[in-house]
């Protein structure tokens, strides 16, 4: 059987700058996977490479086996994958509840139905007293866990995570931890960037680690975060954050 | 924190009043012209302000809820006149029929412009309209053959229903009632429906949008050709009350401005806000007639510069959503 996800031998230059080279693993249904990497490495891109954000400049991405290198977004998005932005865009003149309810616009027949997917979203990561705040005017904790309940809405069955924990307080993403963990229950894959170590250890059983665009170590988290060069590479970055 | 009721909700309580404020509403607007009949100057501004409501709203459809900033919506306005005299003149077929042709190629020039920038980021499209009005415009001035040049094109007074020329000016208000009522109710059909929805998203947010599945492009292109057309049909009648169009007018990028300005000062991306300010500009025109007898028509353009620095300085959201504000707080603070 394919896996859900495979990435072959990807990479991607800026002029003459390669924010990712030949980078390749594959992601199989169900799976909690972790990547992080030094500010830089080129983990963000490589998001945009598979959500069709950015064109692979080389290589392949697969999606149930099927070629998805290239595709737009929304069409990637339909698909099944869907990603959080590590800076945060909710829809500014639309409210909580508004926002959720775009997401869920695409897998529902009316307006209503798509209401009611993203009440039981919002209800999900726990932002249901918020439904009618205006979304550009909450904390940042809060506009986190939105960002997610998006994402959510689109019902996907790969979804990416660009730094959701950024910038929250230790409750806060004890929260968020929890929150993950019913969303895994769902059955969606995920796919997570972090700097924050702790949920890494605490959800995802596999670590893959950047640096420099390059894929330096893909296995078993604890294995991984033992490793000498993701010790050197994290040197002065996850010690410093954590 | 504030409540947000956003740019697309509504309260289930205040329905039975709304309905009774529509009908006393709909029954001033039918009234309206009737008792003006003997006042043929007020019932002119009155079909002005009709028609320049009716332009402003089809231009925020596409500039305000769409977040498209078209500097060039005249063009649509112009090919919306053209169309139609020229099919009536030329060929003697009716204007309402040259309304609908006139819609059709606004609409087919819309999606033409559309496809062509709005995949595009940064300024394209907004100078993309700039730079078709002004090629029409030329095209106009110099086919003096089809178009009789910068003489412009005469409407021949023929009244009757078919030619959509009347001796009264009653009809040309009702006429210009449903062009304005148009956009009004596409404006609250997009605040309720799933297309809005998306219209909306995509305004606040290209790239968020496109991650949710929303084809981003389709979602502009369709606002903007629904704009064209209802833009056009504006044109038609314009062309059919005043009786004469100009290239230098119809085209003119002052025109396409005077949309954009009146949707400023009332509010883009609500239904009521380019209404608002139509009769804030027609009010303005007709003062500034009376006070300089239509003498300078540089001071006008002073006047409106003033209005709407004044505007974006201290209400930029517009003077609808601001004033809807400011009740909602006095109503708050009445209620607790
Ligand atoms: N659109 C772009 N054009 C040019 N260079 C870019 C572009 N996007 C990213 N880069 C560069 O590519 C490299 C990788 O950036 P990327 O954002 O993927 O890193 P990251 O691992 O997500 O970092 P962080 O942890 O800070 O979010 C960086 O050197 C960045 O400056
Ligand atoms: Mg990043």
């Amino acid at each position: 059987m394919n896996p859900l996800l495979s990435v072959h031998e990807v990479s991607k230059q800026f002029g003459g700058l390669t924010a990712v080279r030949r980078v390749s693993f594959a992601v199989e249904e169900g799976e909690m996977v972790g990547i992080i990497g030094p500010n830089g490495a080129g983990k963000t891109t490589l998001f945009h490479l598979i959500t069709g954000f950015l064109k692979p400049s080389e290589g392949d991405i697969r999606f149930r086996g099927r070629s998805i290198a290239g595709w737009k977004p929304y069409r990637i998005s339909r698909l099944g994958i869907t990603r959080t932005f590590q800076i945060v865009k909710p829809f500014a003149h639309l409210n909580v509840l508004q926002n959720v309810t775009v997401a869920a616009l695409e897998r529902s027949a009316t307006l209503r139905e798509a209401t009611r997917v993203a009440e039981e979203v919002l209800e999900v990561v726990g932002l249901a007293g918020y439904r009618d705040h205006a979304a550009v005017d909450l904390p940042i904790g809060l506009k986190k866990k939105l960002e997610l309940a998006k994402a959510l809405a689109t019902r996907p069955a790969l979804l990416f995570l660009d730094e959701v924990m950024g910038g929250l307080t230790p409750g806060e993403v004890r929260d968020m931890i929890e929150v993950l963990k019913q969303v895994r229950e769902r059955g969606v894959t995920l796919c997570m960037i972090e700097h924050v170590l702790k949920p890494i250890f605490e959800l995802c059983p596999r670590t893959l680690v950047l640096q420099q665009g390059e894929l330096i170590a893909d296995g078993p988290t604890e294995e991984v975060m033992r490793r000498a060069e993701v010790v050197e590479a994290y040197l002065g970055e996850a010690i410093s954050d954590a | 924190m504030k409540e947000e009721k956003g740019a697309l909700s509504k309260s289930a309580s205040a329905v039975p009043r709304r309905g009774l404020g529509w009908i006393v509403l709909a029954a001033v607007l039918i009234a309206l012209p009737f008792l003006l009949q003997n006042e043929i100057y007020y019932l002119d501004v009155l079909i002005f302000f009709l028609l320049w409501a009716a332009m402003a709203g089809a231009w925020n459809l596409a500039g305000g809820y769409g977040g498209l900033l078209s500097l060039g919506h005249a063009l649509f306005f112009g090919v919306g006149a053209y169309t139609s005299s020229l099919l009536f003149v030329k060929l003697h077929i009716s204007p309402w029929i040259g309304m609908l042709a006139g819609a059709v190629a606004a609409a087919i020039l819309g999606a033409f412009i559309g496809v062509l920038t709005l995949r595009l980021k940064g300024p394209f499209f907004g100078l993309a309209t700039i730079a078709f009005s002004e090629v029409f415009m030329i095209i106009a001035i110099n086919w003096k053959d089809l178009t009789q040049g910068s003489q412009g094109i005469n409407i021949p007074y023929t009244p009757g229903l078919a030619n959509m020329v009347f001796d009264s000016k009653i009809p040309y208000y009702f006429i210009a009632l449903a062009l304005c009522a148009l956009p009004y109710f596409t404006a609250k059909w997009l605040e309720r429906s799933k297309f809005g929805y998306r219209l909306i998203a995509v305004r606040g947010g290209e790239a968020a949008a496109q991650a949710l599945g929303i084809n981003t492009v389709a979602v502009k292109v369709t606002i903007l050709v629904i704009s064209s057309a209802l833009t056009a049909m504006a044109g038609t009648l314009y062309a059919q009350y005043i009786a004469i169009i100009e290239p230098l007018h119809e085209f003119s990028f002052a025109l396409s401005v005077q949309m954009v300005l009146m949707s400023m000062i009332g509010g883009t991306g609500t239904a009521s806000g380019p209404v608002f300010g139509a009769l804030v500009v027609t009010f303005l025109n007709t003062v500034l007639r009376d006070v300089l007898e239509g003498a300078q028509g540089g001071l006008q353009a002073v006047v409106y510069g003033a209005l709407l620095v004044l505007v974006v300085l201290f209400i930029p959201e517009g003077v609808i959503p601001w004033a809807k504000r400011q009740w909602r707080r006095l109503a708050g603070r009445v209620a607790s």
